[in-house]
């Protein structure tokens, strides 16, 4: 990240602000997309982060710890996403038109690849478990900053981290002692 | 390589590859127009203001940030402790006039209703019975429970499929929601394994309000011949935490329920949700290890499915309707 950018945004020049965000949109908007799961809620997210970064740009004393400072942001944004989706969504009470049903069997077997049964697990996650996962798993980041991300203190991130694992596997390995006699059930 | 590396690793692979795709420019540009027109706030409400964006305990940049409270400051401050107290009276008076008006008929409630066992239907009481519920509701249309209360219910077999050895039922379209619609029945045997497919995919639980909005999938099994269902199971999206479920049992004659409330799931039932895969529209319940906790097998059963809004089940399905599925012992 260009600290010199970050200095030219805190005064106010947009253009300096733009080269910025088009340089950390795509690690957020990845970063989002994995914590939430859905493209649109992502780009909302990280939308929102920016707008949040340009107007409270000038809070920014240090600019080296812009790139962190963003990245709380858009967990922020990742939670209030995550909140407004829920509240906002509903179920329509409508009458579909039929709808040709795919071969049910031929789905179960196909959900039977590890892939799945990560995807599986890790949306079974809470967003809290999801976030210390991709703090630590994706993006790689020492404790500190991950907490510091995150909101919260370094110990509660530990822990965090640890149980958020622990859940994951817990996911993973019901998978797989179900899986021979799931097969053995539905073949 | 231990274990724990190997499954780190794993993850970080599978995260990686998870993030890849294609990144929509639109959201980079929707940005840069919204920030175009704006402009940053001033240095000293920006750090007020970004107190709630960076509050933290473990946050190295809240030291940079904090200022010390000078006069000006804490005139800020006043005015917006002032704002607040006048928001919070009028929220106060809005919501007491409110409430005075808007009584709630229901309360949510946490799960579908689940009916108390129902004595073995006679004859007699079925002749008895002053107004015959139709299939799938009760006396006064409304929707009877997971257990169907019907005077008789009939005994449809299974079609078995020779190619693959499983038992299915075909249910067709009957119910008016897609993600409500149980179309098609599939098991095993042995009976450890159940599967349904639904005519559309059902929303997330992170979705839906649970306070307002519940949805739920399960099976009813009948264990000892007589007809009468003995044991409930579904999955609720009403669990306390956003986006977890409530996995539940309860036999019938004792009435107890065990229940899992978010993750690790597994017991008292392992199941698959279609919402936890893109574009699914298969729900299964199997027993880990095939554990069947009836102490005997499943001798029939049928599936269900509910929407519950503010306490009310308003849409539903049974597959079948007003029959149990029989299975060879």
């Amino acid at each position: 990240m260009d600290q010199e950018l970050v200095r030219r945004a805190a005064t106010g020049d947009h253009e300096a602000f733009s080269d910025l965000a088009t340089n950390a949109f795509e690690a957020l908007f990845r970063t989002a997309r994995l914590v939430l799961r859905d493209d649109d809620l992502a780009a909302d997210a990280v939308q929102d982060a920016l707008l949040s970064a340009w107007l409270h740009i000038r809070a920014v004393r240090d600019p080296a710890r812009f790139e962190g400072w963003l990245r709380r942001l858009l967990i922020r944004a990742c939670y209030a996403q995550a909140t407004r989706a829920r509240k906002h969504r509903t179920i329509e009470l409508r009458v579909d038109e039929l709808e040709v049903v795919g071969d049910a069997t031929a789905e179960i077997e196909d959900r039977h690849a590890r892939r799945d049964q990560l995807e599986r697990g890790f949306l079974r996650l809470s967003l809290d478990h999801r976030a210390v996962l991709v703090a630590h798993h994706y993006l790689g980041l020492p404790d500190l900053e991950a907490s510091t991300m995150l909101d919260i203190p370094i110990g509660t991130y530990k822990s965090r981290l640890n149980r958020a694992t622990s859940a994951m596997r817990a996911a993973l390995e019901a998978d797989e002692r179900s899986l021979a006699r799931r097969q053995e059930s539905l073949a | 390589m231990s274990a724990s590396d190997t499954f780190g690793a794993e993850l970080a692979a599978w995260l990686h590859d998870e993030a890849e795709g294609p990144v929509p420019s639109s959201a980079l540009e929707h940005a840069l127009r919204a920030t175009s027109a704006r402009r940053p706030r001033p240095a000293l409400v920006a750090s007020v203001a970004s107190h709630w964006i960076m509050a933290g305990a473990a946050d190295p940049m809240r030291e940079v940030v904090r200022k010390p409270l000078t006069p000006s400051r804490v005139l800020i401050l006043a005015l917006v402790a002032l704002l607040a107290v006048a928001l919070a009276g009028g929220a106060i008076l809005v919501g007491g006039r409110a409430e005075q008006r808007a009584v709630p008929a229901i309360a949510p409630s946490a799960a579908p209703v689940i009916p108390p066992a129902s004595p073995a239907p006679t004859p007699s009481a079925a002749q008895s019975a002053s107004s015959t519920p139709r299939p799938g509701r009760d006396a006064s249309g409304k929707w009877p429970g997971p257990v169907q209360t019907l005077p008789e219910m009939a005994v449809q077999a299974m079609e078995l499929r020779p190619d693959s050895g499983r038992l299915v039922w075909n249910d067709g379209r009957d119910a008016p929601i897609e993600g409500l619609d149980i179309t098609r029945v599939v098991t095993g045997p042995p009976q450890t394994g159940w599967s349904f497919a639904i005519a559309g995919h059902p929303p997330e639980a992170a979705e839906l309000d649970a306070a307002d909005t519940v949805l739920s999938y399960g099976l009813v099994f009948e264990t000892t011949g007589d007809g009468r269902a003995d044991y409930v199971l579904g999955i609720n999206s009403d669990a306390p935490v956003v986006g977890d479920y409530r996995v539940w049992i309860t036999d019938l004659a004792t009435g107890e329920t065990q229940e899992q409330v978010g993750p690790p799931y597994g017991r008292p039932i392992e199941f698959s949700h279609p919402s936890e895969t893109s574009n699914s529209r298969v729900m299964s319940f199997w027993f880990i290890n095939g554990n069947v906790p009836f102490g005997s097998k499943v001798r029939s059963f049928y599936a269900w499915s509910a929407l519950t809004r503010a306490g009310e089940t308003v849409a539903w399905d049974y597959a079948p309707d007003a029959a149990w599925l029989s299975v060879p012992v």
